[in-house]
């Protein structure tokens, strides 16, 4: 049981150094010094619960709901890129700069039979608006069957595949993308 | 017969086949025998056999929407289980702490897609086999370069280059659509042989997540109706992993086409591993998530009370498929 401290050792100075690279997933684990002594410190143990739920905090404000337009505004890409480039117009300018275009066109390789590209309900940062308009192409397909979606609705599709931002995997997936993806993305 | 780990007879041994096998190759390089002699070889041996112990530098290349990532890094691998690496640089730069942190903790996994895992005969079977050259030299040593050209759509080609000493591999360069290179690792030095460590060394790697029985799952996994085509799946097991300050058990399956893999994992979805369910859509479709960084598509979704998540070079729309193919037993 963890028994309160009131002079911080230099055990307490390494395990606060350290928590925010295991909270953040940038260390995997809590090394087994680290892990005992946050089991044996009160402030130590109080400390590593307030950075978590601030992380959680953290996480559950940066995110807002986008605007109900945003869910209506459905591009349909039979030909993928032109298509796309028509359908972009209508979105509203703010939330759809000259940039989305750009970034989103590159991502619309996909064979004709996925012909639903849509911008729909994501979840922003509030600070970073911008990027999270770069980041909403969805396809949606017929999952099991394999059959090419609705052109005009997600009716009819069993399975919807949404394209996030980096910025907003969880950290173990950050740490698998390391893995695979030769290292740390520039936007993590 | 008891098959224990590889020892340093095995090594010597595949050295020598590997030497054997690629001066027949190189002796036949030009006069159209190279298919059988690649088909005799691949039910042989494989690049995923015993590797011999090797230290050096190797530099990663990856062209990410235009833009050109490069990292420097020092290797030590024993062929046996210790393996140490450390980063030297990203875009001719010293690492950051932070950076050097994910790197260490990630680092065994990260060698291990670092070194190309061919298995011949599925490779064989999906993929065009062909001789580019015997001549080329990369760390001043003698190669043969394979090239395998997918025969399923989509896919990458892969090339590499084998040392005929060791039968390391010391250059893979992955190819786009254009056939431009779209990712490159190479060593740029490699002393070969040697398993005790020496100074200068880079430190020995945290150990790989630690298996579990199936038992540990709190969920009965799903299974897929069916696979990708030319994939086939080849391992299956539990993997447990600290996540918040908690050990968290996951299904992991390693799919091959014998030359690319993909990983697909099954989670309990109270433990959020892989972010938050995405919200249902109005019509109740499925939502999966994907996210794709230097080629790598990642994929999560919540469904049947399951949380699956796919990792690998292959399209989103590939692993997509697959994902909405599982389905319970």
């Amino acid at each position: 049981m963890a028994t309160p401290n009131p002079q911080p050792s230099e055990s307490c100075e390494r395990f606060r150094s350290e928590i925010d690279a295991f909270l953040d997933g940038s260390v995997g684990s809590l090394e087994p010094e680290l892990a005992a002594h946050k089991s044996r410190c009160a402030e130590c143990s109080a400390a590593f619960a307030r950075r978590l739920s601030l992380r959680r905090a953290l996480a559950s404000i940066a995110r807002v709901g986008v605007p109900e337009a945003l869910d209506r505004a459905v591009v349909v890409a039979g030909e993928p890129a032109e298509l796309v480039r028509l359908e972009l117009r209508h979105l509203e300018p703010r939330l759809a700069p000259a940039e989305l275009d750009a970034r989103v066109r590159p991502g619309i390789a996909h064979p004709p039979r996925f012909v639903l590209i849509a911008r729909r309900r994501v979840q922003w940062r509030v600070a970073a608006a911008a990027a999270v308009v770069a980041a909403v192409g969805v396809t949606a397909f017929r999952g099991a069957a394999g059959i090419g979606g609705s052109r005009d609705s997600l009716d009819g599709a069993r399975f919807v595949l949404e394209y996030r931002p980096v910025s907003e995997m969880s950290p173990y997936w950050k740490a698998a993308v390391e893995v695979l993806a030769e290292g740390a993305p520039r936007d993590l | 017969m008891e098959f224990g780990p590889p020892n340093r007879s095995h090594l010597r041994a595949a050295c020598a086949f590997w030497a054997l096998a690629l001066g027949a190759l190189a002796a036949c390089q030009g006069n159209g025998a190279e298919a059988p002699i690649v088909e005799n070889l691949a039910t042989a041996t494989s690049l995923a056999g015993p590797r011999p112990a090797h230290r050096g530098t190797r530099t990663v290349e990856v062209q990410e929407q235009g833009v050109r990532r490069v990292t420097v890094e020092q290797v030590f691998d024993d062929g046996l289980s210790d393996i140490g690496l450390r980063l030297l640089s990203v875009d001719g730069k010293p690492p950051a702490p932070r950076a050097e942190l994910r790197y260490r903790s990630a680092g065994r996994s990260l060698h291990a897609q670092r070194t190309p895992h061919v298995d011949a005969a599925r490779a064989l079977r999906n993929y065009g086999v062909s001789i580019v050259s015997t001549s080329e030299t990369v760390a001043g040593r003698a190669t043969v370069r394979l090239r395998f050209e997918p025969r399923r759509p989509g896919a990458s080609t892969v090339e590499i280059w084998v040392d005929v000493a060791s039968g390391l591999a010391l250059r893979v360069d992955r190819l786009d659509a254009s056939g431009a290179v779209a990712s490159s690792i190479h060593y740029d030095d490699i002393r070969v042989g040697g398993i005790e460590r020496e100074e200068g060394d880079p430190p020995t790697l945290p150990d790989p997540p630690a298996t579990a029985a199936a038992s540990a799952l709190s969920f009965q996994p799903l299974v897929p109706g069916r696979g990708l085509e030319g994939f086939e799946r080849v391992e299956t097991n539990v993997v447990q992993i600290p996540f918040d300050d908690r050990i968290v058990f996951l299904q992991r399956e390693r799919w091959t086409d014998g030359v690319e893999s993909f990983l697909v994992f099954q989670a309990d979805p109270k433990d959020a591993v892989f972010g938050e369910p995405a919200p249902p859509t109005p019509t109740g479709a499925t939502t999966i998530t994907t996210y794709s960084v230097g080629g790598v598509s990642m994929l999560t979704c919540t469904r049947d009370g399951r949380t699956l998540a796919a990792i690998g070079r292959l399209p989103e729309r590939e692993l997509g498929e697959l994902l909405a193919r599982y389905s319970p037993r």
